[in-house]
């Protein structure tokens, strides 16, 4: 092939396009970013008003090779609180306070306080599908105060408060709900279920004694579309998040047949299925729960080794997690929140069905829908031993 | 017209003594034969004329240049017999008959003369006599066979070309003792006269590339071959490429290897670095290593390679287009890390990374050309450059400095100078790509690169193959290193005719293992 001149010009015309027309001139060094953590989201003072608080790691304060921030106790993460009425309003006046460009991409944890949540979050969830650099991988947590409030909360295994919040979510020791699964839960008027935060103070021996601020989960939130609803116990999220596989080896506590005595178990494997199946006007479920579990402490004076025992251990841990789903999923149904997204489900295995029902799906669901919970729960080890040493004594 | 444009470009040439001399026979009188050489060798003091008496019958003359020839030889097998003997009767054939040297040549041209007196062959001319008698008493005073320390092996033969044509010739038939290797011979540059060896296996390489290597050798006119450099420049299809289109190595058993695959050969006299025509990318990617080695570990080191191809021309750049343009592709912990050092640096990413690279070139490059006794001056002041000494200067950050340590390093992992220098220079154009448009910038530097690859030939053999082109039973020496029982069949691209290289079924198998264990 001979280059002519007319080949480089339109080389030449195909670089300039390049370079004009990608707005890829956006070029900002890491050093002029600060790379927002966490965003905060409360209800302002005066109505109508939001209150945002942005948390974002101070790179120069960060020693490297050491998890905390500077030997002299300075904290390595900075947190900036602004109001506004909306949303990019309160970012703009937290920018024009800074010497760095806010950046999204690493924001990994938004909270919102629980009086914001119950207003409906649509603005928050509004802005942020409109961020191109934003992850909706980005885990959404429910505190029961003011947002604010959390970031006080002592990192002590990690950085800052938002990497704790988001190693929650990473562990599965939290239901892990993020942008994502409210985009999905809007499109179909479904719903979401979102760990609720619970704070408290207590003495730690790692800041010296002193009474620090510690959180925790408590429940779950229930959002209908993007408001929440109502909230639902411990006991019940938890059989929620095993259902959506957003849990990790969770242990449960049941009580032996004969004696009372406490038996825990470990699950090393759980899984779910779900199958709609048409009844009528009935849309009833058929939720297969599926686990593995070995015994990790059996205070019983009982024999549990023997197969048939070991089969009525069995048949009890599963009616009691039959027992939690079902007054679980009955919650859900009371406040219309469809937080397993049965609706895609149904959608799936009965596309017309669904095209019928899914313009009052909330209704359809509270009414209309029934559950047949099979739990397949195996024990497959004992642990080191069988029956309890201290059985015989 | 075309006569004028020829007498003009006629008057441009200095007319040389040889050419003057190019047809003119030798005459019968010794007398004109010896002034006319003279006045062509005038000013030559290195040039000896040494006139004695054959038999005590007639005149006669040897011609030769000191220090190209066996002084010793000459006394003792021409000299001694032409005085010593005396009255036996005299022609031609009687005097070839008495001196005892192998390799005598009659010759009848002033033209042919010149040339073997140059090439080191003294002459004797004799009276009467129409011819004259070259003798192959050179003695050219060379450089030992040694390893070639920019292609040192672990596990293979230690020997290297050398400066001297016959010497690199002698290597190569060692290695095929078959009369099907053959040289063919041409002599280049008006001024150096140099020597240069053409070699293909007859049979292998195909008629066509041996006639093109030729059409574009006999192409060659102008003052002086200085190396096959310069041969290298001036047969090559598209000069105006940065990527090498002609192998060169020292090691004749990589030339061998190539030769047996259908490949020919160009060495050059004078030049220890041999050429081989046609070639491929991926051939500047391949080590005569990977095949004294087994073939899995071949394979291994083979990905290592390509490995370290992509490091040595994406790396900085990836790196500067990740923190500029797309930190939200960086883990958050890596990120702050970055963060955390760059908080000092006062220049942008791009102009760091530029920094650093220069230097490393720079050092690079000093400490090739300078006597290793300075070389390890340069490698201190280079562990201070590229090192600590650099980050606690404030200038760069130490992530910087680890990415431009592990280009370096990757680049040294490719076998062959040439292909490692382009993608050295490659990186530069696509750093400053990244610099201006991230990520976009360096797919749009890949997709330059990869079409100007798509369009390279070296001897009418795609540059890509076996990838584009694909052929399929050419990638099991691009994927991996195929073992050398399962390589039944030669190169596709370069040997057509003759495509089978070995019987099949010569994996080792135990077949009489019973025998074996009998005995």
């Amino acid at each position: 092939m001979k280059v002519t001149l007319k080949s480089w010009l339109l080389l030449a015309l195909i670089s300039c396009i390049c370079f004009i027309c990608t707005g890829c001139w956006s070029s900002i060094e890491v050093n002029d970013r600060t790379f927002i953590t966490g965003v905060y989201v409360d209800k302002g003072n005066k109505p109508g008003e939001v209150e945002l608080t942005l948390t974002a790691p101070l790179p120069n304060r960060l020693v490297p090779g050491s998890l905390q921030g500077g030997g002299t106790g300075e904290r390595s993460y900075a947190a900036l609180s602004k109001t506004g009425k909306t949303i990019p309003f309160a970012i703009q006046r937290i920018q024009s306070d800074l010497t760095r460009k806010l950046s999204w991409g690493h924001t990994r944890v938004i909270v919102i306080s629980r009086d914001y949540a119950q207003s409906g979050i649509t603005p928050l969830l509004e802005w942020i599908t409109r961020q191109p650099t934003f992850h909706i991988k980005t885990y959404i947590l429910i505190s029961p105060g003011k947002a604010k409030e959390t970031v006080k909360l002592t990192p002590v295994f990690e950085r800052a408060p938002s990497e704790v919040l988001r190693e929650f979510a990473n562990q599965k020791t939290i239901l892990g709900a993020t942008v994502r699964d409210f985009l999905l839960a809007h499109y179909a008027d479904q719903g979401t279920a979102v760990s609720f935060l619970t704070m408290g103070t207590m003495p730690m021996v790692s800041e010296q004694g002193k009474k620090s601020e510690w959180a925790g989960t408590d429940g779950a939130a229930i959002f209908r579309d993007d408001q929440m609803v109502g909230k639902i116990a411990p006991e019940k999220a938890r059989m929620l998040s095993w259902v959506i596989k957003q849990i990790k080896s969770p242990t449960f506590v049941f009580q032996s047949p004969v004696d009372h005595g406490k038996i825990s178990v470990e699950f090393e494997r759980i899984d779910a299925n779900i199958l709609p199946k048409l009844r009528g006007k009935q849309i009833v479920y058929n939720i297969e729960l599926l686990g593995d579990a070995s015994i990790v402490s059996a205070d019983t004076k009982e024999s549990i080794t023997k197969p048939h025992q070991w089969h009525q251990l069995e048949n009890i841990l599963k009616k009691k997690l039959a027992k939690n789903l079902k007054k679980a999923l009955v919650e859900t149904q009371r406040l219309r929140a469809d937080v397993l997204r049965l609706g895609n489900r149904l959608e799936w295995w009965y596309p017309n069905r669904w095209k019928q029902v899914k313009d009052n799906w909330p209704d359809v669901y509270q009414k209309q829908v029934f559950f047949e919970i099979e739990p397949k729960i195996y024990i497959k080890h004992s642990g080191l031993e069988g029956d309890s040493l201290w059985k015989f004594k | 017209m075309g006569f004028l444009k020829n007498w003009l470009s006629s008057k441009k040439r200095t007319k040389q003594l040889n050419e003057i001399a190019a047809q003119q026979n030798l005459t019968a009188t010794l007398e004109e034969n010896r002034s006319f050489l003279a006045t062509i060798f005038k000013g030559c003091s290195d040039v000896v004329f040494h006139d004695f008496t054959i038999f005590g019958q007639i005149s006669a003359v040897l011609i030769y240049i000191e220090g190209l020839v066996d002084k010793e030889k000459l006394d003792q097998n021409v000299l001694t017999p032409l005085l010593n003997k005396t009255g036996e009767p005299f022609s031609i054939n009687t005097v070839s008959g008495v001196i005892p040297v192998s390799n005598i040549k009659e010759l009848n041209y002033i033209e042919e003369i010149i040339d073997e007196i140059s090439n080191g062959h003294p002459i004797l001319l004799l009276d009467h006599q129409k011819k004259g008698i070259s003798l192959g008493l050179t003695q050219l005073e060379h450089r030992a066979i040694e390893e070639p320390p920019a292609e040192s092996v672990i596990r293979g033969p230690r020997e290297g070309f050398t400066e001297l044509l016959t010497i690199n010739t002698s290597l190569l038939r060692r290695r095929i003792k078959s009369p099907q290797l053959k040289v063919k011979n041409i002599v280049v540059g008006r001024y150096t006269r140099t020597k240069i060896g053409v070699y293909y296996i007859e049979g292998i390489a195909e008629k066509s590339l041996i006639k093109e290597v030729m059409r574009r050798l006999d192409k060659i006119y102008m003052d002086g071959i200085l190396g096959s450099g310069y041969i290298e420049e001036l047969i090559e299809d598209q000069s105006n490429s940065l990527f090498p289109q002609i192998l060169s190595t020292e090691r004749p058993d990589v030339v061998v290897s190539y030769l047996l695959e259908g490949h020919v050969t160009i060495l050059c006299d004078g030049n220890p670095v041999a050429l081989v025509v046609p070639i491929t990318l991926f051939s500047f990617l391949q080590s005569s290593e990977d095949y004294a080695q087994k073939f899995m570990i071949g394979s291994l080191i083979r990905w290592l390679r390509y490995i370290s191809v992509a490091i040595v021309l994406l790396l900085p750049s990836t790196y500067v287009a990740l923190l500029t343009y797309h930190q939200e592709m960086i883990p958050t912990s890596l990120l702050l890390t970055i963060a955390k050092s760059r908080e000092q640096i006062p220049f942008p990413a791009l102009f760091e990374a530029l920094l650093m690279e220069i230097t490393f070139e720079a050092l690079r490059e000093a400490g090739v050309r300078l006597p290793q006794q300075l070389g390890t001056a340069i490698s201190i002041v280079g562990a201070l450059v590229i090192g600590q000494a650099a980050t606690a200067a404030g200038l760069v950050s130490s992530p910087m400095v680890m990415v431009v340590a592990i280009t370096g390093v990757a680049s040294f992992l490719l076998p062959h100078y040439p292909i490692g220098i382009t993608l050295r220079i490659l990186r530069f154009p696509i750093m400053f790509l990244a610099g201006m448009l991230g990520l976009l910038g360096i797919i749009l530097g890949i997709i330059a690169i990869v079409i100007h690859l798509c369009s390279l030939r070296s001897f009418g053999v795609p540059y890509l193959t076996p990838i584009v082109p694909m052929v399929k039973q050419d990638l099991k020496d691009v994927l991996y290193r195929s073992p050398i029982w399962a390589r039944n069949k030669r190169p596709h691209s370069t040997s057509k005719q003759n495509p089978i290289r070995q019987s099949p079924g010569q994996k080792p198998e135990a077949e009489n293992e019973e025998e074996l264990h009998s005995d």
